[in-house]
């Protein structure tokens, strides 16, 4: 878990990851942080745009929504890989990534 | 065979030179030409009310222009960003019409965005035009044509998405925090700076970039001797082409570029203009198949 703040410029907030289980982000309901009044846009493998009518984005986030995958196996891997941008429509927008890895593979030789 | 269809255009037998770009065009699907779409050309046009439009104010027309392969975004870059780009990978001169006073017409053309990407009916070419509305000028209009090839080609589909950062608030050596995105191999890095060499200044925003492939130096640049000229570029008495495009600064990797699928590639600034807003604009080959 990782509070990050993200404003006006993009923010790269996972590198690629090929062994990623799972990856969260949530921002923070404005009940806790009381300046969360903005909108969080994000996209795997390249930097969004912070409009709402754009189509470069994968998803977009208001106060206390959060973006992610539940996956069923620990072991499965999640179908994103690639870096993970935000950009907000706000600055100072304070928003929690959470990120779970599967474990490398090592190979052992006898 | 080649084959080249309009994309946005008025009906053939008008007199307006292109499709009506009063409001953002919404995404839409460039319909299957063929085997390849090689590249698009642009142009846009915009009448001059009140009081004279400079170029570089034009230019904020589309921000940005966006094309995507399915879910991946490709093209992602405001006009004058397009223009550089077109400038830097073709290395064709883009056409300039600057209004110099109240009345008449602003125009930017001949803009090539690279694609060379094969078409695919489950990945379709997505396309959008988020218009900014800039202050004295009206009645937009805008060209756009798909050129396309029966077969495939060698070169590598293009990924240039645009970064916005706002330098560090001391000067000095900033490490980017983000590194470029793992999805082939990079040609070229492009900035987007506000404060460049003029007569009377000598340090500029990025006066320096270095390369790291896992934390170690693999490439530098000094920004007086290494930015490679995208115009004729006089930095006391500019032409309006120089005025366009002076502002970007492209680093070239050469004719094999950086790997960013392997390894992990950063980068960091020497900041000599602090504070300012840049975009960065990583020109990259993809080799990897799911970009």
């Amino acid at each position: 878990m990782a509070n990050r703040i993200i404003g006006l410029d993009h923010e790269q907030v996972a590198p690629r990851n090929p062994n990623r289980h799972s990856i969260s982000v949530q921002l923070i309901p404005s009940s806790i942080v009381a300046g969360n009044t903005g909108l969080i846009f994000g996209k795997f493998g390249s930097a969004p745009v912070a409009n709402i009518n754009s189509n470069a984005n994968d998803f977009v986030l208001n106060a206390g929504a959060a973006d992610g995958a539940n996956l069923y196996e620990t072991t499965d891997k999640a179908y994103d890989t690639q870096e993970l941008w935000l950009i907000s429509d706000t600055a100072g927008q304070i928003v929690n990534v959470v990120e779970r890895s599967v474990p490398k593979t090592v190979v052992v030789t006898p | 065979m080649t084959r080249i269809s309009k994309v946005w255009d008025a009906a053939d037998g008008s007199a307006t030179p292109g499709r009506v770009f009063t409001a953002s065009i919404a995404q839409e699907v460039i319909p299957a030409l063929g085997k390849r779409l090689d590249f698009l050309k642009l142009g846009v046009k915009g009448a001059v009310s009140t009081a004279a439009v400079v170029i570089e104010t034009f230019a904020g027309l589309i921000s940005p222009f966006t094309l995507r392969k399915g879910a991946a975004n490709r093209i992602v870059l405001a006009l004058d960003e397009l223009c550089a780009l077109s400038q830097y990978y073709y290395q064709n001169h883009i056409a300039i019409g600057e209004n110099t006073d109240n009345t008449g017409n602003d125009f930017l053309g001949d803009i090539r965005i690279p694609i060379n990407d094969d078409f695919d009916p489950a990945n379709q070419f997505l396309v959008q035009a988020d218009r900014v509305a800039q202050t004295n000028i009206a009645t937009e209009t805008v060209s756009m044509t798909a050129y396309a090839d029966s077969v495939s080609g060698d070169k590598k589909p293009i990924h240039a998405v645009r970064i916005q950062h706002t330098t560090a608030g001391a000067a000095g050596i900033e490490q980017m925090q983000s590194r470029i995105p793992a999805v082939g191999m990079l040609r070229a890095l492009i900035l987007k700076v506000p404060n460049g060499f003029a007569d009377g200044n000598i340090d500029t925003s990025i006066q320096r970039l270095k390369i790291y492939d896992d934390m170690q130096l693999i490439a530098e640049f000094n920004d007086l001797g290494d930015a490679e000229s995208m115009a004729q570029i006089d930095y006391v008495t500019p032409s309006p082409t120089a005025d366009l495009l002076r502002q970007f600064r492209v680093f070239n990797f050469g004719d094999v570029g950086i790997d960013t699928t392997k390894g992990t590639i950063s980068y960091a600034f020497d900041v000599q203009d602090v504070s300012d807003a840049i975009v960065i604009i990583p020109v990259i080959e993809i080799t990897v198949a799911s970009a």
